[in-house]
């Protein structure tokens, strides 16, 4: 009798693993949802299907950066992601699973762009990360304030408009000013930033998408 | 239907559009943080200098410092009650600027609409109706302000720019209208950042029975990338094709936006737009006088 119920369970597992991808790669938050919560009525376990989910947001990752996705299929499938993710949140910090790392984002002073930087954020919380979302127009002290508080890792600052990019070299001087270069990481990116500006202004990382963003805060914190 | 625009484009077959306005006005000291649009009011002599610069370097067409002239965007400077100014300052000062340089052929002015940078529901929170609204607001103001035509530039969103065009046409029916989205080459062809192909607008476009006077696109690459978006158009419609380009891709240095490509080089792979089958040329991000003079000089030796 055990030994059928196991079977079973375990067959259902892997169907349900394959429709939980599928509905979070094609963004269908309902679908979603309510395979999450009946994966949990049959006892799964939170963090198993929050792997899922996030090895579903990879392949939204590596089709973006293929450009076979664009901005909407991206965004329908995040706000799946953080949809079902919070029906796991709960769950998650009562049995003591820390997300992987912590990343203060913002878009820079000066600069009042939004949506890539949303779209970062977003890929990083569907990767296990959590996010402090700071907007846009973001002044450098704000950035060390809301990294200390929180005890974040990473420093992600985006940038949309030249005028607006010193305002990445300035967050870094204030940083080493505070003594903080060096537990603190800074990542920069957006449409005009490149990888030698990133290494003139002495930024750790620089991505040129949302998926390469990815990659590069976890190589930071050496996450395989 | 006859308006001065498709007139000058039978007579002259190819249009000069003037160079960029962001990056001059920064040269001028626009400063950090600081709102674009409220110069046609606090310097408006230093934005009809630029318009006026274009002109003498033959564009036959100027463009309105009004990019960012939408409430919403207005808003993020705490200056969207100032909207119909803001617009109609930008209109009147293309036109002081045309006054200014008398020739045979006055210039035509269109009027910037660029994106409110909300997305649209279900992706964002923006509803049609809304975003109607305030463009509807922005080009009456333009109208009032005099310009010949409105252009829709820097859009991803292609439901957004229909939108714009949908207000233009309900301001003023008879209003010309030439709608611009921004692509970038992929291994499928070129895409806007929410994946429509320049097929796929005009196909958007008359399903939902949009009638615009030209279609295009401007900013986002250099002049090399935006031949194959030329040429989709050109294989889709019959409309006047618009199209400038940045003068190549900016390269920081100094923590200062550096657009390499000299006038004589931007000159030379523009023309190859025109070659394409655009029947306007012109220059986006990094463009100065400089350029157009040279595609203008280019241009009218091989006509």
């Amino acid at each position: 009798m055990a030994q059928r119920r196991f079977q079973s369970v375990g067959r259902r597992q892997a169907l349900d693993e394959k429709r939980i991808k599928d509905s979070l790669i094609t963004g269908q938050q309902e679908q979603l949802c309510d395979l999450v919560r009946s994966a949990l009525d049959e006892g799964e376990s939170a963090k198993e299907v929050l792997d899922v989910m996030i090895a579903g947001m990879q392949v939204v990752g590596d089709r973006f950066q293929k450009k076979e996705f664009f901005i909407p299929e991206v965004l329908l499938a995040a706000r799946a992601m953080t949809s079902a993710t919070g029906l796991l949140k709960p769950i998650l910090a009562a049995s003591g699973v820390e997300p992987c790392g912590k990343v203060v984002i913002g878009t820079v002073l000066g600069d009042l762009h939004d949506i890539g930087k949303n779209i970062v954020g977003m890929m990083l919380e569907g990767n296990g990360f959590e996010v402090i979302n700071l907007g846009r127009d973001v002044a450098p002290e704000k950035f060390i304030e809301a990294a200390k508080e929180t005890g974040a890792e990473v420093i992600g600052l985006s940038s949309l408009i030249t005028t607006s990019m010193p305002q990445m070299r300035r967050t870094i001087e204030l940083l080493e000013a505070d003594g903080l270069k060096g537990s603190v990481s800074v990542m920069v990116g957006g449409a005009p930033v490149t990888q030698e500006f990133a290494n003139s202004i002495g930024a750790d990382g620089y991505a040129d998408d949302a998926t390469g963003a990815v990659q590069k805060v976890k190589e930071l914190l050496q996450i395989g | 239907m006859a308006s001065r625009l498709t007139d000058l484009i039978a007579k002259k077959r190819l249009l000069i559009v003037d160079g960029a306005m962001g990056t001059m006005l920064q040269s001028a000291g626009l400063g950090l943080g600081e709102c674009p649009e409220l110069w046609n009011i606090e310097h408006a002599e230093r934005v009809q200098d630029i318009h006026e610069d274009y002109l003498k370097a033959g564009a036959d067409i100027i463009v309105t410092n009004t990019f960012g002239g939408s409430p919403k965007k207005l808003k993020m400077f705490g200056l969207q009650e100032r909207t119909q100014e803001i617009n109609r300052a930008g209109a009147e000062l293309a036109v002081k600027a045309r006054g200014a340089c008398s020739r045979s052929e006055p210039a035509l002015i269109f009027g910037s609409v660029g994106p409110t940078g909300e997305l649209l529901e279900p992706l964002g929170t923006a509803t049609p109706h809304s975003l109607l609204d305030q463009f509807t607001v922005q080009i009456r103001a333009l109208v009032e302000g005099g310009v010949d035509a409105i252009i829709v530039e820097t859009m991803i969103s292609p439901e957004e720019a229909i939108l714009a065009a949908r207000a233009a046409k309900s301001v003023l029916k008879s209003l010309p209208v030439i709608v611009n989205l921004t692509y970038e080459p992929t291994p499928q062809g070129p895409r806007t950042m929410m994946g429509t192909s320049p097929e796929r607008f005009v196909k958007m476009l008359a399903d939902q029975n949009v009638s615009v006077d030209g279609v295009g696109t401007n900013c986002g690459t250099g002049a090399d990338d935006m031949v194959s978006v030329v040429a989709a158009l050109r294989g889709c419609t019959r409309m006047p094709i618009v199209a400038y380009p940045n003068a190549g891709m900016p390269r920081m240095q100094d923590s200062v936006a550096v657009y390499d490509e000299a006038p004589d080089e931007f000159a030379e792979k523009t023309a190859k737009l025109a070659d394409a089958g655009a029947a306007m040329v012109g220059g986006c991000c990094g463009t100065t006088p400089e350029h157009i003079n040279q595609l203008s000089r280019r241009l009218s030796n091989v006509a």
